[in-house]
């Protein structure tokens, strides 16, 4: 229950009205003037009480209307069940962070009930079984269709968590942002060559994220051993030039990731052995392999790389170094040919690199009213404005069934 | 009453000797339209005798066919109808200032009184008026003249209702005149201890004829108030609050009884009485008025 201009409770005073209404008709009906009283019997009292009580009727019904009027006026909404929700909204980590509790402790004293950042709000007690990536864009959107008076989020602002426009935040809901921990993570632990131990190891703070990369001879036996990556560049002597810019980038690639790359080179005219890839730099028609193929295909424009069905790359230029260079043929080979999927998701979890609070939210434009209480406005207003009109014709009805 | 009348039933013409004396007019000839037109004649109808012409005599009132059959000058004279008084006598006390449809009581008896004054001057009666309150009787004396009309008028229109009825003996030189009145009492008969009716019987005398014309309100009558409400007695200034829907039956009964009570011993003692409602025309009143003048004129 709350206001939206209590300034208009000033008007209650309003109230004086309908007892001086009441206190001045109370002591005469309307008076006629008779030429003599004779044939008139005075009626008994009992039968003016019903009459007084009637009066007192009409004063509270008068009262009603002005205290309904008064509270239409100041936007008077109720909340439909709950006299007021108040949400406490921590990302998922932070519930045990030392940084929050003193807070959270008082907040949950004046009644705020602690939710998780994720869809649909969960209760903190509910078990969350792994950590995700927040998305702060589409939270504040969920929010939004909840009716909550006042909301506390408690949150880290990661990079990743905001997607799409920048949105602005409603008056109901604080943005607590905590600078993160500074994170250390191994995004893979790989055993190469059977005997050293592949570790990359993440490092993220609110500012950056890095990596290192260190080989080390295997002690402990963890972290699991991974296949060879079988490639077959096979080549006539037109692109000879890309071959070697193709083998170039293989080298490099197979100095960066924990996997073993094989690399044949083939002349093309020659049968072409079982492969994971075939790089195939001719401009004959590519033969049939089970893995996959990067073919030529000279076209002009458009990106170096492109991706056609069913794991087939088309190469749409002759390779150079400046080529090379320029679209980033290592990388973009790199992304194809080496799957890196568990790599990925490890690295953006952990990616705690921040976004500052004045560049998080869309200022706020100064007349947008309130968001998240809009509803339960409107339903409140419907309900007083039914009550005030029956209220008048109540009080119509009796006045004039009162006939004074 | 009709819309002409009512469309003049406004303080400000009330309250003229003109506009009174219009309205009355108005009533009167309304009333008497269609009726026999010698009525309307006037004064010197009953012939009496011829004398001779003089010199300064108004050549008006020669008798030129005498003059074609004798060659001489005559004038014709007239009896002037004189026969009977009109006495109006008005109560004026204060109850008489109860006020129904924006007149009240006593405006309404101004209007009746002007009207049957208006007929009579037309009958060549002599009128007078006697209006009687609490502290105060204004007397116009009967007289048979021209300007007697507009002197009654004056007077009518500066009549107050004022106190309850006057129990002085200032009433008492109008009991027990010995000649041939008609006297007319418009009142509304809310006496004290019957003094109103012991005035009343001591007016008629063997020779006389009294009306009583008592003006009553609708509402007063049928008491269709329909709420609750204060009522205060215009002369003692008594209040009662009253829910008027549980006892109109009763009081309509109680005010019938009343009238017929009162009626009755009005008649008991050979005094007519007419009742005249304020929503109606003054109707009843002139044509009570006619029928008693020829009776008396008998």
């Amino acid at each position: 229950m709350s206001l939206l201009q209590p300034w208009y409770l000033w008007a209650l005073p309003g109230l004086v009205i309908p007892l001086a209404i009441h206190l001045l008709s109370r002591k005469e009906g309307r008076l006629i003037r008779m030429g003599s009283l004779r044939h008139i019997r005075e009626t008994s009292s009992r039968q003016f009480k019903s009459i007084r009580l009637n009066e007192y009727v009409l004063l509270a019904l008068r009262s009603i209307v002005v205290i309904l009027m008064v509270l239409l006026m100041s936007g008077w909404y109720l909340n439909d069940l709950k006299d007021s929700r108040k949400w406490l909204i921590l990302e998922h980590g932070l519930e045990s962070d030392s940084r929050v509790s003193a807070l959270c402790d008082s907040l949950r004293r004046s009644g705020y009930e602690e939710r998780y950042l994720l869809p649909g709000f969960p209760a903190l007690d509910e078990k969350q079984e792994k950590p995700t990536q927040p998305d702060y864009s589409a939270r504040l959107e969920e929010l939004q269709r909840e009716v909550v008076d006042m909301v506390v989020v408690i949150a880290t602002n990661r990079v990743r968590g905001f997607t799409g426009e920048r949105i602005a935040l409603s008056p109901e809901v604080r943005w607590i942002s905590l600078t993160p921990a500074p994170q250390e993570f191994v995004v893979a632990q790989v055993l190469t060559g059977g005997d050293s131990l592949f570790v990359r190891t993440g490092h993220s703070s609110d500012k950056e994220t890095s990596y290192t990369t260190k080989i080390t001879p295997n002690g402990s036996s963890v972290g699991k051993a991974l296949g060879v990556i079988r490639v077959v560049i096979a080549s006539d002597e037109n692109f000879i030039s890309d071959r070697k810019i193709v083998l170039a980038a293989l080298q490099a690639m197979r100095k960066a990731v924990p996997e073993e790359i094989t690399i044949e080179a083939i002349a093309s005219s020659s049968p072409v052995p079982e492969a994971d890839w075939l790089i195939w730099l001719s401009s004959l028609p590519p033969p049939k392999t089970s893995g996959g193929l990067v073919y030529f295909d000279e076209q002009s424009g458009g990106p170096l790389l492109i991706d056609k069905r069913s794991g087939k790359i088309a190469l749409t230029a002759r390779l150079n170094s400046e080529v090379a260079i320029t679209n980033n043929l290592t990388l973009q080979l790199m992304r194809r040919i080496v799957s890196s999927e568990d790599f990925l998701e490890a690295a953006q979890l952990n990616d705690v690199r921040s976004v500052a609070d004045n560049m998080a939210w869309r200022k706020t434009i100064a007349g947008i009213g309130p968001v998240i209480t809009e509803r339960g406005n409107e339903v409140s207003t419907q309900y007083l404005l039914i009550a005030l009109l029956g209220f008048i014709v109540l009080e119509r009805l009796l006045s004039y069934h009162r006939n004074q | 009453m009709n819309d002409q009348i009512k469309a003049l039933l406004r303080p400000e013409i009330l309250n003229t000797v003109n506009g009174l004396e219009l309205i009355a007019r108005i009533v009167v000839e309304g009333f008497m339209s269609g009726s026999n037109r010698s009525q309307s004649v006037g004064a010197g109808q009953e012939f009496s005798q011829y004398r001779g012409y003089e010199p300064g005599d108004d050549l008006r009132q020669l008798d030129w066919k005498m003059y074609a059959r004798s060659e001489r000058y005559f004038i014709k004279q007239a009896d002037i109808e004189t026969n009977i008084t009109v006495k109006f006598i008005l109560d004026a006390s204060n109850s008489m200032g109860y006020a129904e449809g924006g007149i009240n009581k006593l405006q309404y008896a101004k209007i009746v009184a002007a009207a049957l004054a208006y007929l009579a001057r037309k009958q060549s009666d002599a009128f007078g008026l006697y209006t009687i309150s609490e502290n105060k009787v204004v007397a116009v004396q009967p007289r048979f003249e021209h300007a007697q009309f507009m002197r009654f008028l004056n007077e009518l229109i500066k009549v107050k209702a004022d106190g309850s009825w006057n129990r002085s003996s200032e009433v008492e030189h109008l009991h027990g005149s010995p000649g041939k009145d008609l006297i007319i009492f418009l009142t509304d008969l809310y006496d004290n201890a019957g003094d109103l009716f012991d005035f009343v019987s001591a007016l008629k005398t063997a020779r006389n004829e009294v009306i009583v014309i008592h003006i009553m309100g609708k509402h007063e009558l049928d008491f269709d108030f329909d709420g609750s409400y204060t009522f205060e007695d215009l002369e003692s200034g008594e209040r009662l609050k009253i829910d008027t829907r549980l006892q109109q039956k009763e009081y309509a009964g109680r005010v019938a009884d009343w009238i017929k009570d009162s009626r009755d011993r009005l008649l008991e003692k050979h005094i007519d009485y007419q009742q005249i409602r304020m929503d109606e025309g003054a109707e009843k009143a002139l044509r009570t008025f006619l029928t008693v003048r020829k009776r008396l004129l008998r």
